[in-house]
């Protein structure tokens, strides 16, 4: 027998000690200083049923932050920590893990690309007061950042050749995406590349004001629009409140469909998650998903301010569950890597690697409700599908699966039991969900993905992380990253969270200063900015949409 | 997951402490006792549950460990156990094993890989150390609640019938195991 060695370790630790009265210690975990980055060990623990970071910088003093609002939400997302396959062909190779610097993807990162981003241009034509990603005059060292279509394709190239999952799934991002003149020539360049799966990330002002557009990037290849969109209200969404029903109304034309992508900010639009959610349910021809993304707080921030603004994911849900009257209740969200299961069976089945949605679970969350076509409410899938025992059967069939079972065995036995995991007499009207799982999960092909769409919403839940709160243990599970010129792929929350290492650096070195970009293409950074053409439009109706004279017809909604 | 090289030289696993108690020898026909079967997996497979395997299997992509419990408990008639008393009854416990960025660990260790324990109720825990973890991972108790109407008046002797499977890991191959607890007498009055 192997001798066992015994090891203990966190009864020696000295940063669990700093625990206080009403305090219940979790884990230990590396976080980074606010003000200097260096690398801090850090607590995770809980009080009054919340989970809070502590951390002290031997410089700058103790920061300890809010990291998830629920504990009890915690221990059950918790339960789906499961780390993921990473990538076989690494671009930094790395001894020693040294999180966060050398990002690029090193050795010891835990998931493959699950959605890459390429930043097309840092400009936007719009100033929005939270936004950490666009360029502006008067800040020292502001570079005007597009890359150029060849520098695309050597990204989108970097991304294909990732193993054992090749990349598939891409967003184009800025600033305003729709600033560059070439867009439609980069959606197809992308999409020759062979990825499947391409979104837009854009405040829609451009897809309103031109209602060609849509149907031009679709034409091209685009899949989706991200469409950013904070409220119901202009006072919670004075971005882009007018111009999102034209949005709609273009991507409906062009058959694109729209995932709303709300910042969620605490005592800005907090009040308003219920609301989005209906306006998305009212467009659910169009609108297919809701990402709801709780703010990342950049810069140097008081503790005071931070409490203020400070929203985390279980606040988001509870908030939901309230303000949709307990339509969609806390207990139907699972964490991203809840999806590991059905990955997972798949892979067991196929003996083929499969895309893995490994994020850590304190990263996001997500759930899908279903229209019933004849009361119009919002019925979750947990409320008709028993999600824990399909788990728990999938789990069980991988594990014969990887023990030499046979696969027509499991996938008969698979089928015979589908219908048990779902209550009919719950399933909204017009749905057969063992249809759809079933040809989700044997076919396992892109469109039957697709097909889950249809009837439904999905809600997602994403949580970027900032200086105050960053966890290394979620930063070496990132899945959303970056493409850069230097055909690296950096996970987002080192990307934007550490700009000056990152980011920044990258525009630098690939970007124009400000005066070199305008004297070089002739023209002036703030031209691109939006007016509000449509706003003041919907006030004097009947009116024209500005330079272009295309007339739009009043939209209900908003 | 990667091919299975099987450890050389581990024990045989088997069935350990099976135990049947009551939590009292005689109840009245109108109210309820509680039994409680208590049982733990011994052997190569608890063996390699340390952290050089976890270590392995973590590098090799095999990175989650379930192991089911099944457990029933019978009336023993003529020294054999006939009657079924309590169904058949599993439970799930499951082990991640995972990077953990814990400071103390990244002193101590290269690659720096724990494991969280998820017990049959599906509560998370991290153990503080491998035997910890081995103790929530293949100790399992579990308890019933009867009734008089259960067993019928008069002298009773009972036992439980318990196993323990697992599927294919690099470290193990898969198994099932089996085992019968102590025999325990009740009266129902």
């Amino acid at each position: 027998m192997a001798q066992i060695e015994e090891i203990k370790f966190r009864q020696t630790s000295k940063v669990g000690k700093d625990l206080r009265e009403g305090e219940q210690f979790i884990r230990l975990t590396q976080s980074i200083c606010p003000d200097c980055n260096k690398i801090l060990p850090a607590t995770i623990f809980e009080r009054e049923e919340k989970v809070f970071m502590r951390k002290t910088c031997s410089e700058h003093g103790e920061i300890e932050e809010l990291y998830f609002g629920s504990f009890e939400m915690y221990k059950r997302f918790s339960t789906f920590w499961l780390d993921g396959k990473g990538t076989l062909a690494a671009n930094v190779p790395m001894e020693k893990c040294a999180c966060p610097t050398n990002c690029g993807l090193c050795t010891n990162h835990l998931s493959h690309t699950g959605l890459s981003n390429i930043i097309v241009t840092n400009r936007c034509d719009l100033t929005c007061w939270y936004c950490f990603f666009y360029v502006k005059k008067g800040l020292e060292g502001a570079y005007v950042y597009e890359p150029t279509t060849s520098q695309i394709t050597a990204m989108v190239k970097t991304l294909r050749a990732e193993r054992p999952v090749p990349g598939n799934s891409l967003q184009i991002t800025g600033g305003e995406p729709t600033l560059r003149d070439d867009l439609a020539d980069i959606i197809k360049i992308i999409r020759a590349e062979g990825v499947d799966h391409i979104q837009l990330n854009t405040n829609g002002i451009n897809l309103a004001l031109d209602p060609d557009l849509a149907t031009r990037l679709k034409e091209a290849g685009l899949s989706n629009l991200y469409l950013s969109y904070d409220g119901v209200t202009p006072k919670t969404n004075p971005k882009n409140h007018w111009e999102v029903p034209y949005t709609l109304e273009s991507c409906r034309k062009a058959n694109l469909g729209v995932v709303f992508v709300p910042t969620v900010i605490k005592s800005i639009n907090d009040h308003e998650l219920g609301d989005i959610l209906r306006f998305a349910q009212e467009n659910m021809d169009v609108v297919k998903a809701i990402s709801y993304q709780p703010v990342s707080l950049t810069g140097r921030m008081s503790k005071k301010e931070r409490e203020k603004y400070r929203i985390t994911i279980p606040d988001c849900i509870d908030r939901i569950e309230e303000q949709t009257e307990g339509q969609v209740t806390r207990d139907d969200w699972f964490p991203v890597p809840s999806c590991s299961p059905v990955t997972h069976f798949i892979e067991a089945f196929t003996k083929k690697p499969q895309y893995d949605l490994s994020i850590h679970f304190a990263c996001g969350a997500g759930t899908y409700v279903f229209e019933d076509t004849e009361t119009k409410k919002l019925v979750p899938m947990m409320s008709f599908v028993d999600i824990p025992a399909l788990f728990e059967y999938l789990e069980e069939k991988t594990d014969e699966l990887n023990s030499g079972a046979s696969k027509y065995l499991i996938a008969a036995k698979f089928l015979s039991h589908i219908n048990s995991f779902v209550d009919k007499k719950k399933q909204p009207n017009g749905l057969s969900f063992a249809k759809l799982l079933t040809n989700a999960i044997l076919k396992h092909d892109y469109s039957s993905v697709g097909q889950f769409h249809i009837r439904s919403l999905f809600l997602g839940m994403m949580h970027f992380q900032d200086k105050y709160n960053q966890d290394e243990e979620r930063l070496q599970r990132c899945d959303i990253h970056y493409l850069t010129p230097d055909l690296r792929i950096i996970p987002f929350c080192s990307f934007n969270v550490i700009p000056e290492w990152y980011r920044d650096r990258i525009q630098q070195k690939y970007g124009l200063p400000i005066e070199e970009w305008e004297a070089k293409t002739g023209e002036k950074l703030e031209q691109a900015l939006y007016r509000g053409t449509l706003r003041r439009a919907n006030r004097h109706q009947p009116a024209s949409c500005g330079p272009n004279e295309v007339r739009i017809e009043p939209i209900t909604g908003t | 997951m990667q091919d299975f090289t099987p450890l050389q030289g581990l024990r045989r696993n088997k069935i350990n402490g099976a135990s049947l108690s009551a939590s009292r020898g005689s109840f009245p026909y109108d109210e309820s006792c509680t039994l409680n079967v208590k049982f733990g997996v011994d052997g190569g497979i608890r063996d390699s549950f340390r952290h050089e395997i976890w270590m392995d299997a973590h590098r090799r992509n095999d990175k989650y460990f379930r192991i089911t419990y099944k457990m029933e408990i019978k009336k023993v008639t003529m020294g054999l156990a006939v009657k079924t008393l309590i169904k058949p009854a599993k439970a799930v416990k499951k082990a991640s094993i995972y990077w953990t960025r814990n400071p103390e660990m990244v002193r101590l260790f290269e690659k720096k890989v724990w494991a969280l324990i998820i017990d049959e109720r599906r509560a998370p825990h991290i153990p503080a150390t491998e035997e910890e973890a081995r103790k929530k991972l293949f100790e399992f108790e579990a308890s019933f609640q009867i009734l008089g109407a259960d067993v019928g008046r008069g002298n009773h002797t009972l036992r439980a019938q318990v196993g323990a499977s697992w599927g294919r890991h690099i470290f193990s191959e898969k198994g099932t195991i089996s085992g019968s607890s102590n025999s325990i007498k009740i009266t129902c009055t």
